[in-house]
């Protein structure tokens, strides 16, 4: 077994599996990079703020749908305070100062958006009347909703007030329409008033219209019209309309890093001590093969909930308990057995000889013989850690600040994904997981040509 | 000539778990300077436990190890392991092991190998061993590029030439040599013999050469010791040991040795090398000698001093002066 670190590449590089496991790795890296270039804020700090994500539609599928369906479903439209036409003007003799917004929102989807929000921006507390107006593509003026609006920043939902559909109401019955049973700004906004009842999205140029008075020279209005869509971005969002996307391609490195991190120390720690039990023999080998039996019996889930219950726990101090735990195992009672073999090898003998000390022999001439055999095992568990801290998030023993590819299914699964159909949300993140898992085993095949000679093709 | 080691009385028992293996069981001679003592026997006779007892490169079962070596005048076994690690292994009396092919670490470039006997020895730093051991390698006459070279991509006859370079890195005295040629085709062994005879005669080296391979010793021994049952049953100049020996089990070794040519019929030795757990009592080949008599069964012979110097562990020459 004259393996070293590069016959690993090589025999990665050179099987069409080992290249794939390495194509899928590289992809899932390749977006946590592009992730962690362009999205500009600390996701671990925002995931849980709500009013961050205020902007997103709630429980959106992705946008790529569109490709897939007749119809166009709509995205999100956010016009911007810039995007308003502002005119202002003071009277003096009624002491009132007059500020008139227009915008201008080109919709042609066949969805009717989800919600529509307005926010407006005072900056004056004495009180200004607000008049809101919408206006159709065929020019049909609709008026939303007349209040007095204080100093700071007012969200108007649209959707959910009264008195916008009462103006709806009021105009169709101008217009000598009878109007349809149930009443849905979002719906009857974006539809043709003369046939409320086609249930049509109206295509065209809407005008969205303020008009604003207030007894100050100085005091302004500006406002943000947010016309939610049923679609967002590559990964959909959640119910709290955080943006998926954002969530496993934030997860990919952590996960990655869990499971490697966790594979390696695991694996090189249970090989060293697996060899310093063969090494010094006796009653050190005894010991230590005592304890690898015990800790491979020790009920690992349950002391993982026990520990979860006391202590706070985030994804590193789970690693650090996920190692403790895994300090002897399985690779030690093989790494022992290796190691037994190796030592009767007359080079290490003649090591001996020569004057090596016990150091030297076990780094340069046990520890390297172990070393693909090492590299193996690390390849191969990191998708059970990965695996690992997926069940361990779902069971709710995760980190709960992170998002992490095991919390966005724990929260799917909360949030009754699979039963309201919410596909994106549960399948997006499982598909890393198994393609994760697929990557590795993939490179894993390759590598057990190294390990295993019987495989070897030499 | 003067006495480089003198090994007295020397004993090697490993316990296993059938019994006590008595490997090496009062084992005497002296090794003069610049001569070639050659140990031959059967395999299993002990002949390599006797080389690890000279070396005290003791296994982890050992039970008894008892005698004295002294290198060079000065007694070995009074000193403690590390101090023997430092100044008398490798320095002194290096060896060159069993299987050339498994004595190199598969994982190491050769010249770090090299380097890694003089690094352990000698306060230089790693860029010196590795000239040295470049140097080194010359000397066994192989090309200095071999040094990035790893063992498996060597011919078995260059792993021996690597393996007899580590050994003499250090310009040891005494080069202890278990069957260097064993595993080597005969043209690549009479390579390696001629080789060790140049560096003997250039550097003035002590061997003990261990080997099976009568013929092959007959090229380099100036000494021949000859083991049978973890003792040296014969001892004494190649000369006579080869022209008229004088034990009954090296007069049938002689006759086993096939010769190229000619229509001699080939003798064996009936029966097995004796059971070193419970070695038979009194001589321990009576077994298989055809000139057994009834005090071989019960005492043990001494070493009767027989012509030219020679010894002989046999009744057959009582009368004969005892060692």
């Amino acid at each position: 077994m004259a393996g070293g670190s590069r016959d690993i590449v090589d025999a990665i590089f050179r099987s069409k599996s080992g290249l794939a496991g390495v194509l899928i790795l590289m992809v899932i890296l390749g977006l946590s990079i592009v992730a962690l270039i362009y999205v500009p804020f600390d996701v671990s700090s925002k995931w849980n703020d709500i009013t961050f994500w205020q902007l997103n539609p709630r429980l959106a599928p992705p946008s790529w749908i569109n490709i897939f369906l007749n119809k166009k479903l709509p995205e999100t439209v956010i016009i911007g305070e810039k995007d308003f036409i502002k005119y202002e003007y003071y009277v003096e003799t009624a002491g009132l100062k007059y500020v008139t917004l227009e915008a201008k929102l080109d919709y042609s989807y066949d969805e009717y958006p989800s919600e529509i929000i307005a926010m407006l921006y005072v900056n004056d507390s004495s009180g200004m009347l607000v008049t809101l107006k919408w206006i159709q593509p065929n020019g049909i003026e609709i008026p939303l909703c007349r209040l007095i609006v204080g100093h700071g920043v007012t969200p108007i939902y649209i959707g959910n007030r009264k008195d916008v559909q009462e103006g709806l109401m009021n105009t169709m019955v101008k217009l000598g329409i009878v109007p349809p049973g149930t009443i849905k700004p979002e719906v009857l906004l974006f539809s043709d008033l003369n046939h409320p009842n086609s249930f049509e999205v109206l295509k065209g140029i809407y005008r969205f219209k303020i008009d604003a008075a207030i007894p100050n020279r100085n005091a302004t209005i500006d406002s943000k019209l947010i016309v939610y869509g049923k679609v967002y971005g590559l990964a959909g969002t959640d119910s709290k309309r955080r943006d998926l996307f954002i969530g496993v391609v934030w997860g990919a490195p952590v996960a990655l890093a869990f499971g490697l991190t966790t594979a390696i120390l695991t694996s090189f720690i249970q090989t060293l001590l697996g060899t310093l039990s063969a090494w010094y023999g006796g009653l050190v080998d005894e010991v230590f093969q005592r304890i690898t039996d015990i800790y491979m019996i020790l009920p690992f889930l349950p002391i993982l909930i026990t520990i979860s219950v006391i202590y706070k726990i985030n994804i590193w101090t789970l690693l650090a308990i996920v190692v403790a735990l895994s300090v002897f195992g399985s690779a030690t009672k093989t790494a022992r057995s290796m190691a037994l073999q190796i030592m009767s090898e007359p080079y290490v003998e003649a090591a001996v000889s020569y004057g090596a000390s016990r150091r030297r022999i076990m780094l340069l001439y046990i520890l390297p013989r172990l070393l693909p055999y090492t590299m193996a095992n690390i390849v191969l568990s990191v998708p059970s850690y990965v695996f690992l801290e997926a069940a361990l998030s779902l069971l709710g023993l995760g980190d709960p600040t992170m998002p992490t590819w095991g919390k966005i299914i724990s929260d799917a699964f909360e949030g009754g994904a699979v039963i309201h159909g919410l596909w994106w949300w549960v399948l997006i993140p499982s598909t890393l997981i198994i393609m994760t898992a697929i990557a590795f085993a993939l490179i894993g095949l390759a590598l057990d040509k190294v390990v295993n000679p019987r495989l070897r093709e030499r | 000539m003067s006495e480089i080691l003198q090994v007295k009385d020397l004993k090697l028992y490993y316990s296993t778990r059938k019994g006590i293996v008595k490997a090496v069981d009062d084992v005497s001679f002296v090794l003069n300077k610049g001569e070639t003592l050659a140990v031959v026997g059967e395999s299993g006779c002990g002949k390599s436990s006797m080389a690890i007892a000279v070396m005290r490169l003791l296994p982890r079962n050992v039970n008894t190890y008892q005698g004295s070596v002294t290198l060079d005048g000065e007694d070995i076994g009074k000193l403690d392991d590390t101090l023997l690690r430092k100044r008398v292994l490798w320095r002194k009396i290096s060896m060159v092991f069993q299987g050339a092919m498994n004595s190199l670490n598969p994982v190491l470039r050769i010249g770090f190998q090299i380097a890694e006997t003089l690094l352990e020895h000698e306060k230089i730093t790693r860029k010196e061993a590795q000239a040295i051991a470049k140097n080194s390698l010359e000397l066994v006459r192989l090309p200095g590029f071999i040094a990035d070279r790893y063992p498996h991509e060597l011919s078995g006859g260059m792993k021996q030439r690597v393996v007899i370079a580590m050994a003499l890195a250090l310009n040891p005295k005494i080069v202890i040599l278990d069957e260097p040629t064993s595993a080597l085709d005969v043209i690549t062994q009479a390579n390696i013999i001629n080789l060790l005879k140049r560096l003997k005669k250039e550097r003035g080296l002590s061997y003990i050469f261990i080997t099976h391979d009568l013929a092959v010793a007959s090229e380099l021994a100036d000494k021949v010791a000859v083991m049978y049952g973890g003792k040296i049953v014969e001892y004494g100049t190649a000369e006579q040991i080869y022209r008229d020996p004088q034990h009954p089990y090296t007069q049938k070794l002689m006759a086993s040795i096939p010769t190229l040519r000619g229509e001699k019929k080939l003798e064996f030795i009936p029966g097995a090398p004796p059971d070193l757990i419970n070695p038979p009592p009194g001589c321990r080949f009576h077994p298989r000698c055809p000139y057994a008599m009834e005090i071989c069964k019960v005492k043990e012979p001494p070493r009767f001093e027989v012509k030219d110097g020679g010894k002989a562990a046999c009744w057959l020459h009582e009368g004969n002066n005892v060692e």
